[in-house]
């Protein structure tokens, strides 16, 4: 949650705003203090759900963004296109209970059941000032999960401003997508985004920090006071929140492309996010060199190999030729233990221990045919360690080799297992 | 975007030529050896098919290191190596930056030390310092990774592992349509270099 505390700078900014948007029921001022202790005490676990989060934390997340602080990192809308392009890219991801969830925190800050005009839709709204360059659009809590079914369009973009939206997402953005509660204001607001994120200056346009205050429909007297809160807080901290702001952006949007290549990205932690990246990299790069053993010389069949194997001291079978054999002659439990205990703790050290002494796991199965399949029966070692078929010749490369492939071409289909040689633990 | 057939099919063809350069399918090559060249060849052609990238040319000049492999691979690449090889040289920027960043953090927690009135700030102390010790394992994962930032960072991993994901796949296509063959046709294919296509394989 690490984004969730760097961002609470950039949303304690945004929240004020976002409370006084609401038509309901902050007063103003007592809520900007309260929000703004909230902020302070903020732990990423006292968020409900990370998704109030997202909702609230509007704009700076699309709401595909998966309920957690992560959302936050969106502080700065007019990255444009590029943002509207990962974003479109992103499903969302979310329940649709949040709305829920929201008007929970709303009760205390942001949502405001309201009068949300947009088609009734409960949850304040805040609008995606991300828009920014996309044209933000509000994101209504609950539209944003109604809509989720549109399919790409990032649901966010329901919002209490259709127009806005409509207006905003000429360059292919779902405008139908939004809920129309068009707002004049509101429009304005993400109209004027980028030129006045940089002023701070508390205008409507306030959400600089791409809070959208949503609630437009009913709010539209709202937005006024928005910006005097944020004003006060981003001219403080004026160039590094905005920096800040943009390069959390950035991060985050990279992070959303890296999450949705990553098979198992449904991290919300950015930690743990380059964790499932570090250990993806490392995966695919053991397969490609796992493959590129397997490949020697071209590859060739199982069964034609396994029969060949003896008579491979001519490198006669495989183009490729029998490599060095290794020696069949110290004790397979010793091997064995050695390729457990590696095995539990790196995968990839246990494979190119394998492999430093021509040997492959494989799937007993596997094994056990292909012994059949030579005619020359051998019991299967404990841990699947097939090293000859024969028993008695030297385990070579070939048979590695073979035991590779086959097992490549069993598991050719699987996913991201935890390397190409199936085994059975 | 970036896995299409084209690509594939760029990178197969610059592999199977690698491969031949090298002489991967000779039977006198040792099991290493072949593997490496395998590999080699592998490497290049993605790195080939990629284009000019910050990871690819980190990639040729780390397989450039090796002086063996030179060779293979200016004739592999063509007059392609030269600008791949073309190192991008700031690593002298970060050292710096260590520097200035573990004085921040220094700061910070003597700050936090003094009171622990911020709580959120040591938590996005702690959390940065957390990101920092993975990003520096990615770096050493991606190749040429170490003289880069953090956002061009992310950018070159999540397109190294998009090629990466590319070249696994066709290599296991590869290998799938050669195990399917005759092993004779194998013989044959091994001896006379490329004679047959994968294109329909893709």
């Amino acid at each position: 949650m690490q984004h969730s505390s760097e961002e609470m700078e950039g949303m304690a900014s945004s929240h004020p705003a976002l409370q006084l948007e609401l038509p309901n029921g902050s007063g103003g001022a007592g809520h900007d203090d309260f929000f703004e202790q909230m902020m302070s005490g903020f732990a990423p676990t006292a968020w409900p759900l990370g998704l109030g989060n997202r909702s609230i934390l509007v704009a700076n997340k699309s709401l595909e963004e998966s309920p957690d602080g992560e959302g936050l990192n969106y502080a700065a809308p007019y990255d444009g296109s590029s943002l509207l392009a990962s974003r479109l890219r992103m499903h969302p991801g979310d329940s649709p209970a949040d709305s829920s969830m929201l008007l929970q925190l709303g009760g205390q800050m942001l949502l405001h059941p309201p009068d949300a005009a947009s088609g009734g839709e409960p949850g304040g709204f805040l609008q995606l000032p991300l828009s920014l360059g996309n044209g933000g659009s509000g994101v209504s809590t609950s539209g944003i999960f109604g809509d989720r079914s549109r399919g790409e369009v990032d649901p966010p973009f329901q919002s209490p401003n259709p127009t806005e939206a409509e207006a905003l997402y000429n360059d292919g953005f779902n405008t139908g997508s939004l809920p129309l509660a068009a707002q004049a204001p509101l429009h304005q607001q993400v109209l004027q985004h980028p030129q006045n994120y940089v002023a701070a200056t508390p205008t409507e346009q306030a959400p600089a920090t791409t809070t959208a205050t949503a609630s437009g429909t009913a709010g539209g007297g709202t937005a006024p006071p928005k910006p005097r809160v944020r004003a006060r807080r981003g001219q403080a901290t004026d160039p590094h929140s905005i920096a800040e702001r943009l390069r959390r952006e950035r991060i985050a949007e990279r992070m959303k492309a890296l999450q949705e290549l990553v098979p198992n990205a449904n991290k919300t932690d950015k930690a743990s996010m380059l964790d499932e990246i570090i250990d993806y990299v490392k995966f695919l790069q053991l397969q490609v060199k796992v493959l590129s053993m397997s490949r020697l010389g071209g590859a060739a069949a199982v069964a034609p190999l396994v029969a060949d194997r003896s008579s491979e001291s001519g490198g006669v079978g495989r183009s490729g030729g029998a490599g060095t054999p290794g020696s069949n002659n110290e004790s397979l439990t010793a091997a064995e233990h050695q390729v457990a205990k590696l095995l539990e703790e790196d995968m990839g050290s246990a494979m190119q221990y394998l492999q430093g002494k021509g040997l492959c796991l494989m799937p007993i199965s596997l094994a056990s045919a292909i012994s059949s399949a030579t005619c020359r029966p051998q019991p299967p070692p404990g841990l699947n360690l097939r090293h000859s078929a024969a028993g008695d010749a030297p385990p070579s490369p070939s048979m590695s080799v073979l035991t590779v492939q086959s097992s490549n071409a069993g598991s050719a289909d699987a996913d991201v297992g935890k390397d190409g040689a199936s085994y059975v633990p | 975007m970036q896995l299409t057939s084209t690509f594939k099919l760029v990178f197969l063809k610059q592999m199977l030529l690698g491969v031949q350069l090298s002489a991967a399918s000779s039977n006198s090559m040792s099991f290493h050896e072949r593997k490496n060249a395998i590999k080699l060849s592998a490497d290049a052609a993605i790195a080939f098919a990629r284009g000019r990238t910050r990871w690819s040319q980190g990639l040729i000049t780390n397989l450039s290191k090796n002086e063996k492999n030179k060779d293979i691979l200016k004739s592999l690449l063509g007059r392609k190596y030269d600008n791949l090889r073309k190192p991008y040289c700031k690593s002298l920027k970060i050292p710096r930056s260590k520097k200035i960043l573990r004085r921040c953090l220094r700061m910070c927690s003597r700050r936090k030390k003094a009171g622990r009135a911020q709580h959120d700030v040591c938590k996005s102390v702690l959390a940065k310092a957390l990101a920092k010790k993975r990003i520096q394992v990615l770096k050493k994962l991606v190749p040429g990774g170490e003289s880069m930032d953090g956002f061009s960072l992310l950018d070159e991993t999540l397109d190294y592992a998009m090629s990466l994901k590319a070249q696994v796949d066709v290599m296991r296509r590869l290998l799938k349509t050669s195990k399917a063959l005759n092993i004779k046709q194998m013989k044959a294919w091994g001896q006379g270099g490329l004679d047959f296509t994968a294109g329909g394989h893709l």
